[in-house]
């Protein structure tokens, strides 16, 4: 069996307006993976399209070989923090409960068993004594933990997050980044959408870097070099030159 | 009391209570997940436009269940017609179709010549509530339940985190749809005792007051039925003892536990909230 995550030839645009343009990268399974890029570069896009989340104009996925369509139940996704209704009736503990739907399948309900693993679940991110709480009572940090616990309840092989540590404090991020270590060393697969260059090397095995499209994808070392940086964060260093021109 | 006296005596205001008290509770259910999904003005819209439908019943001597049941249906097809093939933004084209229906509609039941007339039909008449209307609520009111019932946990994982829901296959565009059956559903059951202008009232109004109480989308569910079923006897008994309007005496009971919830919801409401504050205000001065 094939042990990696392959985009083939990836097109994706939004009303005729082109994001993504052909991608192809190969990934390693197993892995802690850093998907990088300035803002509007299509970070986002990239992980939604390669989980068949969006639709896109042209390219294959495959995990491990097979579609994606058929390893759905093995993927947790974890939103962005501002796509969340947060004053939506529900508790922190039935929100992590939400992370055992995908195997109940059709009318079965979530009993003792399925409360049981979420709230164990909770434990793992340190958020059990918030359980019967409002998810809209927590904060930005707190909230984070909760919907990284409903990743875990999902029992899933691969892991995508979208910005998870946006507007999080020091100790969430610390305890996040520790937990998804934690499910790379037990073999999980994890691609987290990051945006602070400074971690990106004691954070993950490998980068991708986006910008369009896909310029690098490969372990960080080899990946992260001041010209593929340059390259992909132009924009946003002729800015920083204009500045340090201005200072002069 | 004479007005349970009269319930007692007159079979016509048993059948009026019954009807008003089911539409009430599956109004103020299916209402939880409209308000949640921020559908509110599609509650209003489909109510509007089912009315050409009960026209061309009447028209071609049919129940008026399968016209009011179709024109809602195309109705919620064609807003999300319009929707996902042009820039118009969602609220937008369901205000031009349900006008457009709603026109129609108008139209057709001027041309109709029924004994039923407009008012009727757009404000309800409680009191005429025949056998026939009586079973056709009760019916729909056991199918809505049981549809709740069975999709409970697909119906709150698409409306709290449609994309988790995607994520694991199932369809936000499906489930849509049945919630658009559902609710056309309850209109048609509410014609006869609010009328379809005040249709929207029953499905946001108890549902919106629950969402001041309760920070649980089942206790909500709960609480908002009960509050349709109360509402539904408190206004038939005003509208008896004041001679009021049936379908207006009702959404102003549901709109007087709103207000109430509104300022003295232990949680959320006004009052409490700013005693709070100035609890709180006063404790730092110190």
């Amino acid at each position: 069996m094939e042990s990696t995550i392959r985009v083939n030839e990836l097109h994706v645009s939004y009303y005729g307006k082109e994001i993504l343009h052909d991608v192809n990268f190969e990934m390693e399974t197993g892995r802690l993976i850093g998907i990088i890029g300035p803002n509007g570069s299509g970070k986002s896009t990239l992980m939604k399209s390669m989980l068949e989340l969006i639709p896109r104009d042209k390219g294959t996925i495959t995990i491990e070989g097979e579609r994606v369509k058929s390893k759905r139940k093995e993927i947790a996704y974890v939103p962005q923090r501002a796509t969340i209704d947060w004053d939506f009736p529900i508790t922190v503990l039935d929100t992590v409960v939400l992370g055992t739907y995908p195997s109940l399948g059709l009318f079965k309900r979530p009993r003792k068993k399925e409360k049981q693993w979420a709230y164990h679940c909770l434990e793992k991110v340190n958020m059990e004594r918030y359980a019967e709480r409002q998810i809209g009572e927590l904060s930005g940090g707190q909230q984070q933990r909760v919907f990284i616990a409903r990743a875990l309840a999902q029992r899933a092989e691969y892991f995508f997050l979208d910005e998870p540590f946006v507007g999080i404090d020091v100790t969430s991020e610390a305890l996040i980044i520790d937990l998804l270590k934690q499910l790379r060393d037990e073999g999980k697969t994890v691609f987290v959408i990051h945006h602070d260059l400074t971690k990106v090397k004691s954070y993950f095995d490998d980068l991708i870097i986006v910008n369009r499209g896909v310029l690098a994808a490969g372990p960080v070392e080899r990946v992260m070099t001041q010209e593929m940086m340059k390259e992909a964060f132009r924009s946003q260093f002729a800015f920083l030159d204009t500045l340090e021109e201005e200072a002069r | 009391m004479s007005f349970i006296e009269d319930i007692q005596t007159y079979e016509f205001l048993q059948k009026a209570l019954f009807t008003s008290v089911i539409v009430g509770i599956i109004a103020g259910a299916i209402g939880s997940f409209i308000i949640l999904r921020g559908m509110s003005l599609m509650g209003d819209a489909i109510s509007h436009a089912v009315l050409p439908g009960v026209a061309l019943s009447y028209m071609w001597g049919i129940n008026y269940f399968y016209g009011a049941v179709a024109f809602g249906l195309m109705t919620a097809f064609g807003i999300g017609f319009i929707t996902q093939n042009s820039r118009i933004k969602n609220d937008t084209s369901i205000g031009i179709v349900f006008s457009a229906f709603f026109a129609v509609g108008i139209i057709l039941i001027g041309k109709a010549n029924t004994s039923t007339d407009l008012t009727s039909i757009l404000f309800g008449n409680v009191l005429a509530v025949r056998d026939s209307d009586m079973w056709m609520t009760l019916g729909i009111g056991a199918f809505v339940l049981l549809i709740i019932a069975l999709f409970y946990k697909e119906f709150l994982v698409s409306t709290f985190d449609p994309t988790l829901a995607a994520s694991y296959g199932l369809s936000n565009k499906m489930i849509h749809y049945v919630l658009m059956v559902l609710l056309t559903l309850v209109t048609v059951a509410s014609l006869r005792t609010v009328g379809v202008i005040l249709v929207v009232a029953m499905l946001i109004t108890p549902a919106a007051t629950a969402y001041l109480l309760t920070n649980r989308l089942f206790y909500m569910i709960c609480i908002s039925s009960v509050l349709g079923a109360v509402s539904a006897v408190v206004g038939l008994y005003i509208s008896f003892v004041y001679n009021w309007p049936s379908g207006a005496a009702i959404v102003l009971v549901t709109t007087a536990f709103f207000v109430l919830a509104l300022l003295f919801s232990p949680k959320h409401g006004i009052v409490w909230r700013s005693v709070r504050m100035r609890k709180h205000k006063s404790t730092v001065e110190q």
